[in-house]
């Protein structure tokens, strides 16, 4: 009996091994799995001027992106934002992009010209910001459906080539 | 050659090294390697790369300071204090398939056996207090500033400024990174030596 508890034991043991390293194996280059803790509040107006909430949009994914126009590869990633929108069903899968800390004027005249379907959440005092403790700007966060933080982009990621977007489309069919 | 463009030409010698994790801190580190590259037209910037890391480090000029923080709403109060400064932009990669921790504590200024306190983020809060600069002008500068700790992931890189008081001499950056998720890998040492705050060219 003792015996069968430690082979019971064991292959489970080794199916979560195999498991997470299966998931691990899947992830596009750069995304980080995080542990599941609950993601900081974010409620933010966007730049025209409606109020957004995270906590309104439990039971879909959300992908929170923060970003800045001085930075240059937030500036080389928006376009592939802007690019994955058709694709996406917001009812699966929002994109909530925060702009950090910047006034309308200088995002709009960025995002007019390369991401214009993008409506940006506006921190304007950059503190929201601050509260998520991205690792640096650009930064994306994934946040499923029960508010939980479970992947993390680092730096800026070619959204709109193969391995993001099935990435993005799985989480969001899940 | 002008006295700016002899100033970019600073004849910087990196050196990276390999120590281990058990040697002591601030313990001289082998040299094994002297190479530099002057970027051409323009920005002086200086790289280098090995298997493990790439660094490459941008001197910023007092125009290019101003340009960017002015551009971005900065009072002139403000850029005044930045201008009394020296900023030093390293762009450091990760090239290993390890943690590679990028921790500005253990990265050293020097002049000759002098060692330069950096000016950290402490030193710019009093400053802003002073000169009445808004939150979100402090949360900008905050990001362009490097982080003082990071766990560079495999493939991940971090850039922004460290800052030292303005130093009309040429000074070293000996900069050390340990390895491994518990910081228990072989430290790397990389070495910039001749760095100069860079002037506005005339």
């Amino acid at each position: 009996m003792h015996n069968q508890s430690i082979l019971a034991l064991t292959v489970s043991l080794a199916w979560l091994l195999f498991a997470s390293v299966a998931a691990a194996a899947t992830l596009p280059k750069g995304i980080l799995t995080l542990d599941g803790r609950p993601a900081p509040p974010l409620r933010l107006e966007n730049m025209d001027g409606e109020t957004w909430d995270l906590s309104a949009a439990r039971g879909h994914w959300v992908l929170v992106h923060f970003w800045a126009t001085w930075c240059g590869p937030c500036r080389r990633e928006m376009p592939t934002l802007q690019a994955i929108l058709p694709h996406l069903d917001p009812e699966k899968m929002e994109l909530a992009i925060v702009n950090t800390a910047e006034n309308e004027d200088t995002v709009f005249s960025f995002l007019a010209a390369v991401a214009p379907d993008i409506v940006p959440l506006m921190d304007t005092d950059g503190q929201a910001t601050e509260r998520w403790q991205p690792r640096g700007l650009p930064a994306s966060f994934f946040v499923d459906p029960d508010g939980r933080l479970r992947y993390l982009a680092l730096g800026g990621r070619p959204w709109d080539t193969p391995p993001y977007l099935n990435f993005i489309q799985g989480l969001a069919n899940q | 050659m002008s006295t700016f463009n002899r100033r970019l030409w600073i004849g910087a010698v990196i050196v990276a090294a390999f120590g281990t994790a058990g040697a002591a801190v601030g313990s001289e580190p082998s040299r094994v390697d002297t190479t530099a590259v002057q970027e051409r037209g323009g920005k002086p910037a200086l790289r280098y790369e090995d298997d493990t890391l790439s660094v490459r480090i941008v001197m910023r000029t007092p125009d290019q300071l101003t340009a960017f923080y002015l551009g971005r709403g900065f009072n002139r109060a403000a850029i005044a204090h930045i201008l009394e400064t020296c900023f030093i932009t390293p762009i450091v990669h990760n090239k290993t398939l390890d943690v590679l921790w990028l921790r500005l504590d253990d990265w050293r200024f020097t002049r000759g056996d002098i060692p330069i306190a950096r000016l950290k983020r402490d030193y710019w809060s009093a400053r802003w207090a002073e000169s009445g600069l808004p939150l979100a002008h402090q949360a900008t500068f905050g990001w362009t500033l490097l982080p003082e700790e990071r766990d560079l992931r495999p493939d991940e890189g971090a850039g922004g400024s460290v800052v030292i008081p303005f130093q009309d001499r040429p000074f070293t950056l000996t900069m050390r990174f340990h390895t491994g998720a518990d910081k228990q890998g072989p430290v790397k040492t990389v070495v910039f030596e001749d760095l100069q705050c860079t002037t506005n060219p005339s």
